[in-house]
C-alpha cells in the first residue's frame, strides 16, 4: 500500500483551489481563489512554491500554455491535481472529519 | 492616473531574483494582474514576497550547498584581506610617497576624497567584493538567487560591528587636526559602504556571474560545484 503523504495547511488549500478551478488553474485564478477563501492577500510566489512542492510529491502536474499579449508574451503554467493528489485530499478530509467529531468544545458554535 | 507599465525596478529585480524555472509564468501572472487594475504598490509587495519566498525555499532545499557557498565566499574574503589588504596598503603608501600632495595639487576636493574617503581603496574594495560575488554566483548558478543573497546578507554581521565602532568613534574627539566635520562625514561614508555598498557589490557580482545568456540551465549544464 502506498504511504500517505501528510498535507500541510497551505498545500491542502492550494489543492482544493485546483480542484475548484478545473482545467483553467494557473497562478492568477489560484491566487484569487485562495485570497477569496482566506480574505487576505497572498503572494503569488509563495503559491508557486507550494505548487512546486506538490509537484515534487507527485500530487500535481503542470503544463505550459500559450504566451499571450496581456502577459507581455509570457506563457501561463497550468496546474491540475493528479489521481494521487485527489486521493490525498480525500484522505485529508476523512482524517480531519474524524478529528472534528466528538469535540464538545466546538459543538453548536458558529464562527 | 494609473500607469500602464509596472514599476521598472521591481520588474528588473523580478527578472533576476525570482525562482528561475517559474520566472516566466510568475512575471506573466503579475503583469496580468497589474493590467487588470492592481496597484503599483501591490505589484511591489508581490515582487518582494515572491523573491523572499523563493530565497527561503531555495536555501531550505539546498542547505549544504548554501553552507558551502558561505564557506567559499568567506574563505575568499579572508584570503583577500590577509594578502590583498597589506599589498593594497603598501600601494597606497607608495602612491603617497610618490606623489605626496602633488596628486591633488591645489584641489581641496581631491585631497578630501583621497585622505578622508580613501576613494582608490574604496574602488578597489568594491571591485574585490564584486569579484567574490561573481565567483560565488558563477559556481552556484543553478541555485541563484538564494545562495548569493544569503552570502551578501552575511556581510551585514561584520558591518554591524563596524557600525558600532563608528558610533563609538563619533562619540570621541580624535584627530582634531584633521577637521572634525570632514572626518565625521568620512566615518559615516565608510559605515554606509560596509552596510550597503559592499553587500550590494557582492550581490551585483553574483548576479553577473550567474547570468545564463538567456538560456535556461539544464541539469547537466550547471556550475562546477552544483548539486544535481
Amino acid at each position: 500500500m502506498a504511504q500517505q503523504v501528510v498535507l500541510g495547511g497551505v498545500e491542502l488549500l492550494v489543492l482544493l483551489a485546483l480542484i475548484r478551478l478545473g482545467d483553467e488553474a494557473y497562478g492568477v485564478p489560484i491566487s484569487d481563489e485562495i485570497e477569496a477563501t482566506l480574505g487576505r492577500s497572498v503572494s503569488v510566489g509563495s503559491v508557486y512554491i507550494t505548487l512546486d512542492r506538490l509537484e515534487r510529491k507527485g500530487l500535481v502536474s503542470s503544463r505550459l500554455g500559450e504566451p499571450t499579449a496581456e502577459r507581455g508574451g509570457r506563457a501561463k503554467t497550468y496546474f491540475r491535481p493528479t489521481a494521487k493528489g485527489l486521493r490525498e485530499v480525500r484522505l485529508a478530509r476523512r482524517t480531519l472529519m474524524r478529528l472534528w467529531q466528538g469535540l464538545p468544545q466546538l459543538a453548536g458554535k458558529t464562527i | 492616473m494609473k500607469c500602464s507599465e509596472p514599476p521598472r525596478l521591481s520588474t528588473w529585480l523580478l527578472e533576476r531574483l525570482a525562482p528561475r524555472h517559474r520566472r516566466e509564468s510568475l512575471m506573466g501572472d503579475l503583469l496580468e494582474q497589474f493590467h487588470r487594475g492592481r496597484s503599483a504598490w501591490w505589484y511591489r509587495r508581490q515582487v518582494f514576497g515572491t523573491i523572499l519566498a523563493g530565497i527561503v525555499a531555495d536555501v531550505a532545499a539546498h542547505k549544504l550547498l548554501a553552507l558551502r557557498a558561505l564557506a567559499l565566499g568567506w574563505s575568499a574574503l579572508f584570503l583577500l584581506l590577509q594578502f590583498g589588504g597589506p599589498l593594497l596598503e603598501e600601494a597606497r603608501r607608495a602612491l603617497f610617497r610618490q606623489w605626496g600632495t602633488t596628486l591633488w595639487g591645489e584641489s581641496e576636493v581631491l585631497r578630501v576624497l583621497w585622505v578622508y574617503y580613501g576613494i582608490p581603496f574604496v574602488l578597489l574594495s568594491c571591485s574585490m567584493f564584486m569579484a567574490i560575488g561573481w565567483m560565488v554566483g558563477r559556481l552556484h548558478r543553478r541555485h541563484l538567487p538564494g545562495i548569493v543573497v544569503v552570502f551578501s546578507a552575511t556581510l551585514l554581521i561584520p558591518a554591524a560591528f563596524q557600525a558600532l565602532e563608528i558610533q563609538r568613534l563619533l562619540g570621541t574627539e580624535l584627530w582634531p587636526g584633521w577637521g572634525w566635520s570632514s572626518f565625521r562625514w568620512a566615518l559615516l561614508f565608510h559605515g554606509v559602504l560596509s552596510i550597503v555598498a559592499y553587500p550590494l557589490c557582492v550581490l551585483i557580482g553574483g548576479l553577473w556571474g550567474a547570468r545564463t545568456d538567456g538560456h535556461e540551465l539544464t541539469s547537466d549544464s550547471g556550475a562546477v560545484l552544483d548539486e544535481s
